[in-house]
């Protein structure tokens, strides 16, 4: 007999609730709906806070960057309803997901490094940064190998 | 550092693939650094090189070369000794700030070397300057 999932104002209708509801085949369907409305609802009431979240990074930011907190993160999610694939699968999946959002941030450009801040001004000393270029120019602070240097 | 044989990493390394992805420079200079290793495979390297140097645009972070690289100054890096001597202009007003998240910090040169307060001088490292030639003119018009 399927467990039944208990839905109420006291647990949020996401994650265990909705997950042990479609792992079971047997989940009656006003069961699956009624997570299905209260989630959609609780998505609705939020509006676009993805937006907020970065809307306030970016005052917090321009008002003293040090007191911005670090980034919330990202999470991706591919919803495919009413199957159970197997684990294999699964991690295949999850693989190609993290490669294709991999290659999408490989093409972020913010322009940041031609920001002036305090690091950027400094002038460092030649002997120390082995720059190409004597007379004290920060051009930046990688480690390339005698070999690869350009 | 606690494991010895956990290799020591550079924390401004370049985009090679198997280098982890350390973070990316945002709009205000600063970097932002991923929470969880990760590793950057052919196709990051490859669509990173199709814009503009991927240095300028993110950290990375590989084993130290140590004697292998120009910037090891015999005992240590002298990348970090130079932050290290920055680091009282960076450090953040409040005493009890959160050091920034970071996926290296225990096999960290420079954090190996130095600790804590280069964590805070770090967030502001941008590995390769986009304005290498706007640096010059500056530079030549200060000591003018």
């Amino acid at each position: 007999m399927a467990e039944k999932s208990v839905t109420s104002a006291n647990i949020a209708p996401y994650g265990i609730a909705i997950g042990n509801a479609l792992s079971k085949s047997a989940t009656p369907m006003n069961e699956l709906i009624a997570l299905r409305d209260r989630a959609r609802d609780i998505v609705n009431a939020q509006g676009d806070l993805a937006a907020a979240v970065e809307a306030l990074d970016a005052e917090i930011a321009s008002r003293g960057a040090a007191k911005a907190g670090p980034p919330a993160g990202e999470r991706f999610v591919a919803q495919i309803g009413g199957v159970v694939l197997p684990e294999k699968l699964r991690a295949e999946i999850e693989k190609s997901l993290q490669t294709a959002v991999m290659a999408e941030i490989a093409k972020l450009d913010t322009g940041g490094d031609l920001v002036a801040t305090p690091l950027s001004k400094a002038k460092l000393l030649p002997s120390i940064i082995g720059s190409l270029f004597p007379g004290g120019i920060t051009m930046g602070l990688v480690a390339y190998p005698p070999h690869q240097l350009r | 550092m606690s494991d010895p044989r956990t290799p020591v990493l550079c924390p401004s390394a370049r985009c090679e693939e198997g280098n982890i992805l350390l973070g990316l420079v945002n709009a205000h200079g600063r970097i932002d650094f991923l929470a969880d290793r990760v590793e950057i495979d052919a196709k990051f390297v490859e669509v990173a090189k199709e814009g503009r140097l991927p240095e300028q645009r993110f950290r990375f972070s590989s084993p130290c070369l140590k004697r292998g690289c120009e910037k090891w100054d015999g005992e240590r890096c002298g990348v970090a000794k130079i932050l290290h001597q920055r680091a009282p202009e960076l450090l953040p007003a409040e005493p009890d700030a959160a050091l920034p998240r970071c996926s290296i910090r225990p096999a960290c040169r420079w954090h190996g070397e130095y600790g804590d307060s280069i964590c805070f001088t770090c967030s502001w490292v941008v590995t390769e300057r986009g304005n290498r030639l706007e640096a010059l003119i500056e530079q030549a018009a200060t000591e003018l």
